[in-house]
């Protein structure tokens, strides 16, 4: 407490600001503190220091002032070139403004249909023994859902199984503040994805060619890839994009036929 | 701390009168100019400071009753307002700023070109780095020559805390600027030396 104390005092002590007692306690405790005693050379070198401080001589005349009195608003001083705040703010805004557009554009550019090109330029890429786990892989957006959720929103929840398939993967992802589902089904020799979106969220496969197909009587789109099969359909209120290894037309209707039946019975549910 | 000004003098600035004013500002105005300039760095600034500080004197003298000494009073007055004129200040970024310097810097820099340069301008600069809570007891001590009572009337602290600031004014001036006095005692004793050879 003592040493703090002197501490504090050693500007007063060097500039004999001090009482004479506290001044002569303070020089005892100096001689034999070693810490107190280099703070204190070193505040002396401080007020040496500062005793070279001057008045600067005025340049002020009476006349500027009589004129700002007459004229209060008036600077009689040039003006500084200033960068205002106003000024720094409207660049900050400007600046906040480009970065809004710029995550609004990638926002609706991108966030507003499926964008299932990557997922099948990596399933069309794949070797034969990947492209299960290929078709399994979840496009950009997708989570993990609950098994009746994702069949829920993909309008096939009352249905049941389909035949000779386990349910592998369900996934949801939003897509324009709509839930579009991914399911993917194992099967003994053949694993296939549907994803399944409302009319209002479309479907993007970049710049692949897509063209009109009948299916086994059934009347679709196909996507334009060499290894794959991507056939898109419609199903009561959702559309539905089937992606599969398989080029099996029949086993591939017999699917986009479970799909049609179970949102039909949806519907008339 | 020398009475400028008289009881008369006051009367007179208290009634609105020219001369009074005149005769005050005579009086004030380099206490007044020297604190905004160690305050806004370059003399532009100062001269807006100090003006401003004269009008808002002249404006409000009449409230000025008598219970401090007049001087305690302005001091009060001169170093509240270039607190203010810093705060405002500080909304707008001097095109100094930048290019990295300040005037006063450019100066001292192409004095210590010259080799001309002062031990009290380096000081003064160090001084501006300070603090504002620091720099105005260092003013007020060592360009208005206060005493720490009087800091402390100005200020509406006790006499602890002004010992307090100018402690860590004084360790902050000679860490920044303590290699000044080495070299000045070592210029000193050659010089000395050359004299006995």
């Amino acid at each position: 407490m003592w040493s703090r104390h002197i501490r504090r005092e050693l500007s007063a002590y060097c500039e004999g600001e001090l009482q004479e007692e506290l001044t002569h306690r303070l020089r005892d405790h100096i001689r034999i503190c070693r810490r107190c005693r280099k703070q204190h050379e070193e505040v002396s070198r401080g007020v040496l220091l500062a005793r070279h401080l001057r008045r600067p001589l005025c340049e002020l005349t009476w006349s500027e002032i009589e004129q700002a009195l007459l004229n209060p608003r008036q600077r009689v001083t040039p003006g500084r070139a200033y960068l205002s705040l106003r000024s720094r703010t409207l660049i900050a805004t400007a600046c906040l403004f480009v970065v809004i557009g710029y995550s609004l554009f990638h926002y609706f550019a991108s966030g507003k249909n499926v964008d299932l090109d990557r997922y099948l330029t990596q399933v069309e890429s794949s070797e034969p023994d990947l492209a299960r786990q290929q078709i399994a892989d979840a496009p950009p957006g997708f989570k993990d859902a609950d098994e009746y959720a994702a069949l829920r929103a993909a309008g096939i929840a009352a249905e049941p199984p389909l035949v000779g398939y386990t349910l592998i993967r369900h996934r949801i992802g939003n897509v324009a503040g709509k839930e579009v589902s991914q399911l993917v089904y194992r099967g003994s020799n053949n694993s296939f994805a549907v994803f399944v979106a409302p009319h209002a969220v479309p479907f993007s496969f970049g710049k692949r060619e897509i063209g009109s197909t009948t299916l086994d009587g059934i009347r679709c789109q196909h996507v334009s890839c060499t290894y794959t099969s991507a056939l898109v359909f419609s199903a009561a209120r959702f559309h539905c994009v089937l992606v599969s290894k398989s080029k099996d037309y029949k086993e591939l209707a017999a699917i986009v036929r479970y799909f049609l039946s179970a949102h039909k019975a949806s519907e008339g549910s | 701390m020398p009475v400028l000004i008289n009881k008369e003098v006051l009367e007179k600035c208290q009634a609105g009168d020219r001369e009074g004013f005149r005769a005050l500002f005579e009086a004030y105005r380099e206490r007044v100019y020297g604190i905004a300039l160690y305050f806004a760095g370059d003399t532009a600034s100062a001269k807006d400071v100090a003006q401003e500080v004269f009008l808002k004197l002249f404006t409000c003298i009449k409230q000025y009753r008598g219970d401090a000494s007049f001087d305690t009073w302005l001091y009060r007055l001169v170093v509240n307002c270039c607190i203010d004129e810093r705060r405002k200040r500080r909304r707008f970024l001097p095109l100094d700023f930048l290019l990295g310097r300040t005037s006063m810097e450019r100066d001292a820099a192409t004095e210590h070109n010259h080799l001309r340069v002062e031990i009290s301008d380096v000081v003064q600069l160090a001084v501006q780095k300070l603090k504002p809570k620091l720099r105005v007891p260092i003013i007020l001590r060592y360009v208005e020559e206060l005493s720490y009572e009087q800091i402390a009337a100005v200020l509406g602290c006790s006499q602890g805390t002004v010992a307090s600031r100018l402690n860590r004014a004084h360790r902050a001036l000679a860490r920044r600027l303590g290699h000044l006095l080495d070299r000045t005692a070592s210029g000193r004793t050659a010089s000395e030396k050359s004299h006995v050879v």
